[in-house]
């Protein structure tokens, strides 16, 4: 009987212990292509994308932050300025070039400086999360 | 059944119970003692929009796939969702309104043409002349017209050389000297056996003498044929005494050079004729007269030698002529033996033709070449016999002969009608924003100012109109401006009403300008959804007028000028007036009205 009294108290502990607040679960990741075709399929639960495109051929980066792709879709890195498109439905989106590349060299050695972009340098976009 | 009941458990049966709470007990282990943790939450995205409508604003909320709800609402305020962690902010202020500013007034240009008979009309003066103002304005014109022929060619000159008697010698006494005087120069340079040769130095000075001696008789004999020509004198007469003396041949040592001019050739003969342009053709139009005379009427050309006719006229960029060679003319009483002649020039027959509309004219007399030099050579004597010059066919002209392209100008002064109006308003300003965690007021709304749009302005002054846009979000505070408005100058567009003189329009419409458009790139590529693209916070579009008074007002002179050149002009001019029948007032203008600038928005993405 003593053994069947701690199996019920644990259970009831179990029953009667009170939920704790949620918590919000990040992923992080990145994404890089230097490439005249990449597809790009964006993860879940992902609290917002930054996008950056850059050509040392042209001097030229962008810089954008997203919170919520949901789409999936092809790049074109080689393309001035980088091309989003998607087969699907046939829209594209254009960049407008907005910085320097060695605004986006000092961007990338800081928060990605594991990244090797030199062999990139006809063009590049780099999307992480 | 009471029999079971009071019987108990056997020990079996107590057993089993125990094994099986045993196994629960077990497996409920891992449960009991594992720390309770919360489950995690999924990230939820979604967009929010709110935009005037115009009365009142539009509020959408998305989540990641389509719409959820949309409502006309009031004002407008974001609900900030619970599990949302970063949110951009796309802040669109209103447009400005167009310029309600419009103005109407006339102003004059100056433009001429000019009607060639070789032509016709050009330019872009008030209108090309009728067939009656034509002849009307080209009456009386006489003009005059002539060719010259070319001239006969010149009589050839003779070139000859003569004989100068000091300057002749023979060559075994010109050389003889010559090494004389060498071997003398040897001789003399040698210093050491000077004085030996003396002897044979002055042997030689003596020979030299001797030699200058045959010189003077050399000249002496070729001065009894001081008039011979050089060669013939060589040939036969110094030569054959050098040989005689053991000289050797006769030699040049100076001659003389002389011309004698053949006759300078005749001068050609020329067609002068004159008509009356104004008279034109029976049973033809002025016009249509005048747009052949250069290709039909009046033409260069040339005939036959014989005469000329219709038929026979032939245009040719190039005058025929007839050349013949001329050959020198020996003199009557001179005798042909030993005599040197040039070619005489060319005699020329011009057949040159001028077609007008009174008929053909020609002239065929032919003018002569100029006779050529010639020399009769005698043994002892030249005579020099010059040319002559050829016979001219006529006389020069007193006036220059040009080609005659008599032309009217017209000019004219006509209005310009000048549209003012006001420019289309600015576009609101546009900026992204990103905050990391919103927090609200006490129901976790955002309040949202959006304005409606900028009234147009009225004649240069600025509506007092908040065309911002702005957010706060309890601390959180952003805004961006509205459109600005255009006031400062206007658009002009001017209407030449030369232009429409062939066809006068209803109407001169000046379409308003249209308003900067939106700033905001609705480009919804990352979204599942798709949303229209708007053109939130565009400027509001200009004024435009309407205007019907397009008659044309002004005047325009014709200036007939009748293109010679280096003679008196004849030159006629008229006035001629042209009014319209309507003016610049509210009877025939009125203008298209500015609009208001579109309204500001705010899209939330999170």
């Amino acid at each position: 009987m003593g053994i069947l009294s701690i199996f019920f108290a644990a259970t009831a502990k179990i029953i009667t212990t009170k939920p704790k607040a949620e918590r919000v679960s990040y992923i992080h990741g990145s994404f890089k292509c230097c490439e005249s075709q990449c597809y790009f399929k964006p993860p879940s639960g992902v609290a917002f994308f930054s996008i950056k495109a850059a050509n040392y051929n042209y001097n030229s980066a962008y810089s954008h932050y997203e919170p919520n792709i949901n789409n999936s879709f092809y790049i074109n890195a080689l393309s001035n300025p980088p091309r989003f498109y998607s087969t699907e439905t046939g829209e594209e989106f254009l960049l407008n070039w907005n910085l320097t590349y060695s605004d986006f060299e000092s961007y990338m050695r800081l928060s990605a400086p594991d990244e090797n972009i030199s062999n990139c340098q006809n063009g590049l976009v780099y999307i992480s999360w | 059944m009471k029999q079971m009941l009071n019987r108990g458990f056997s020990l079996v049966e107590v057993m089993l119970i125990f094994l099986i709470c045993s196994l629960i007990l077990a497996a409920s282990v891992p449960f009991i003692t594992r720390k309770s943790r919360a489950i995690p939450s999924k990230i939820s995205h979604g967009m929010y929009r709110c935009y005037s409508n115009g009365t009142n604003f539009t509020e959408e909320y998305y989540n990641s796939y389509s719409m959820v709800s949309s409502n006309n609402v009031a004002e407008c305020k974001f609900k900030i969702p619970a599990s949302a962690t970063v949110f951009k902010i796309d802040l669109i202020g209103a447009g400005a309104g167009g310029h309600e500013y419009y103005k109407v007034e006339d102003s004059e240009e100056s433009i001429s043409g000019q009607y060639h008979i070789s032509g016709g009309f050009s330019g872009k003066a008030y209108q090309r002349p009728s067939d009656v103002e034509l002849k009307k304005y080209f009456s009386g014109l006489r003009v005059k017209l002539c060719q010259y022929a070319p001239n006969a060619q010149a009589g050839q000159s003779l070139k000859y050389s003569r004989f100068s008697p000091g300057n002749f010698n023979c060559r075994g006494i010109v050389n003889q000297i010559s090494a004389n005087n060498k071997q003398i120069s040897a001789l003399r340079s040698d210093k050491k056996f000077f004085e030996s040769n003396k002897t044979q130095i002055k042997a030689l000075e003596s020979a030299n003498i001797k030699l200058a001696e045959a010189s003077k008789m050399v000249a002496e004999y070729a001065s009894k044929y001081e008039n011979s020509m050089q060669n013939d004198f060589l040939t036969n007469e110094l030569s054959n005494y050098c040989a005689s003396q053991g000289w050797g041949e006769g030699i040049v040592i100076a001659s003389e050079s002389r011309t004698i001019k053949g006759g300078s050739g005749g001068k050609g003969g020329y067609i002068d004729v004159s008509f009356d342009i104004g008279e034109g053709k029976p049973n033809q139009s002025f016009e249509s007269y005048l747009s052949g005379l250069l290709t039909k009427d009046y033409l260069k050309g040339r005939c036959p030698a014989a005469g000329c006719s219709e038929a026979s006229f032939q245009q040719a960029s190039t005058v025929a002529t007839t050349q013949s060679a001329g050959t020198y003319a020996i003199p009557e009483g001179v005798s042909d033996t030993g005599i040197y002649a040039g070619k005489s020039g060319a005699d020329v027959e011009y057949l040159a033709a001028i077609k007008t509309p009174d008929g053909i004219v020609t002239h065929t007399a032919p003018s002569t070449g100029g006779e050529a030099a010639a020399l009769q050579v005698y043994t002892s004597s030249i005579n020099e016999l010059p040319g002559a010059a050829g016979e001219s066919a006529t006389s020069q002209l007193a006036i220059s002969c040009n080609e005659i392209k008599p032309y009217i100008s017209i000019s004219t002064n006509i209005n310009i009608k000048e549209h003012y109006t006001g420019h289309g308003g600015g576009a609101g300003d546009y900026k992204t924003v990103y905050s990391y965690g919103l927090s609200g007021d006490e129901d976790n709304n955002c309040r949202i100012k959006i304005s409606h749009g900028g009234s147009p302005a009225q004649f240069g002054v600025e509506p007092e109109e908040d065309l911002s846009t702005s957010i706060v979000c309890g601390d959180y505070h952003n805004s961006v401006n509205g459109g600005s408005y255009k006031l400062s100058s206007v658009n002009k567009k001017s209407y030449h009403l030369v232009q429409y003189l062939s066809s006068i329009p209803d109407m001169f419409k000046t379409l308003p300008e249209s308003g900067e458009g939106s700033k905001y790139n609705t480009n919804m590529f990352w979204l599942k959804y798709k949303v229209p693209a708007m053109n939130i916070g565009a400027g509001g579009n200009g004024s435009g007028i309407i205007d019907k008074c397009t008659e044309p007002h002004g005047t325009y002179n014709y200036t007939l000028n009748n293109g010679y050149r280096g003679s008196s002009k004849y030159n006629k001019s008229e006035n001629f007036n042209f009014n319209r029948n309507c003016t610049n007032d509210s009877t025939f203008v009125s203008n298209i009205p500015a609009t208001k600038g579109q309204g500001g928005g705010v899209v939330i993405v999170w």
